[in-house]
């Protein structure tokens, strides 16, 4: 049996496992835990052997008698309404990567804190900026670009929503950039939704754009009504905190001009 | 007379840049609305019949009646036929 204390963001989850492929998994991807007397936020019992290999992104999600159920081909997450207990199913690495996702975002989005957004993010003088958009956009071009700025997410962006801060943390769910390496957040400073083009132009969009350009990002599976309505609450709340751009791009990385200017 | 109301899981309105924007989770959908339909959205929490929006548009705007009493029927009929709201009772 294999304990582990991980760190995603400002939480503390608190995993066993009898897996040592999927106790590896989690040692090089996360963060660990700071030493602390504070309770876990999230105790997770991880098992493998379950289901079938990836198929679809489809998740099912239900809520029943005070447990949430989040169920793919590769995965099964039973979770307990208050988000304290779990236990996660998975058929490999792979599948525990997306369970991970799936877990935290419902978890994020629960308690109001935030939200995962499927958008890299990039550090550049303390702040943050993060780019999202349709698949081949450019989201992944965009971080390689960026060299040597920090890469604080190539794939979901972990996005704290407060009273007049927005903060976004060093995320473990990445595709090939490396483990996060930092506890802190940093402020986000704006949001820039990516449109490939033969210029480089960047252009404020009004709010109600910014928030559906958001919505669209969000990774989220509702297993109930209220959780959809947290998760909208915290895009209209981004929306408004934030600034969102809409970015015409080049593959080049003279994009940061215009962010600067 | 009939009454309106919001359907199931609908919530209120929220002010974005000048336009009020109405937050629908169980259709994970946004809808703007100008100043008017702001105003009788909110109204729309409790059902309420056309003549009392279309009251409460003339005791908050300089405008007849009559333009009243259509923007008070272009607004629900858009609203019914989106799903937004539903006859009350």
């Amino acid at each position: 049996m294999v304990k582990l204390n991980l760190q995603i963001a400002e939480h503390r989850f608190e995993v066993t496992t009898y897996a040592p492929e999927l106790a590896d998994f989690l040692s090089a991807n996360y963060l660990p835990a700071d030493a602390s007397e504070q309770p876990p936020d999230m105790t997770l019992v991880i098992h493998d052997g379950y289901g079938r290999p990836f198929e679809t992104y489809d998740v099912a999600a239900s809520a029943s008698d005070g447990v949430l159920l989040f169920v793919r081909s590769d995965y099964r997450i039973d979770v307990d309404e208050g988000f304290t207990r779990a236990s996660v199913q998975v058929h490999d690495t792979f599948a525990l990567k997306h369970a991970m996702m799936n877990l935290y975002s419902a978890f994020a989005a629960q308690r109001g804190w935030g939200l995962l957004l499927h958008s890299s993010c990039i550090m550049e003088r303390e702040q943050a900026y993060l780019f999202a958009g349709p698949s081949g956009a450019g989201k992944s071009t965009v971080a390689l670009l960026s060299r040597p700025r920090p890469v604080l997410s190539d794939e979901a962006t972990i996005v704290k929503i407060g009273e007049g801060e927005t903060v976004v943390y060093d995320s473990p769910f990445r595709s090939d950039s490396g483990p996060p390496s930092r506890r802190e957040g940093v402020p986000l400073s704006a949001i820039q939704l990516l449109r490939q083009s033969q210029h480089i132009r960047r252009q404020r969009l009004p709010q109600m754009d910014g928030l559906m350009g958001i919505m669209d990002k969000v990774f989220f599976w509702a297993a109930d009504v209220a959780q959809t309505q947290q998760v909208m609450r915290l895009c209209h709340k981004l929306a408004t905190n934030v600034p969102v751009y809409e970015l015409q791009f080049q593959k080049n990385d003279r994009f940061w001009e215009a962010i600067s200017s | 007379m009939t009454q309106y109301v919001w359907s199931e899981d609908c919530s209120e309105a929220v002010e974005m840049d000048d336009a009020w924007v109405i937050l629908h989770p169980g259709q994970f959908t946004v809808t703007k609305v100008n100043e008017t339909g702001g105003l009788c959205w909110n109204l729309l929490r409790e059902p309420s019949s056309p003549d009392t929006l279309t009251a409460a548009l003339l005791s908050s705007y300089a405008i007849t009646a009559e333009e009243a009493q259509a923007d008070v029927e272009a607004f629900l009929s858009q609203m019914r036929e989106i799903g937004l709201i539903r006859h009350a009772g």
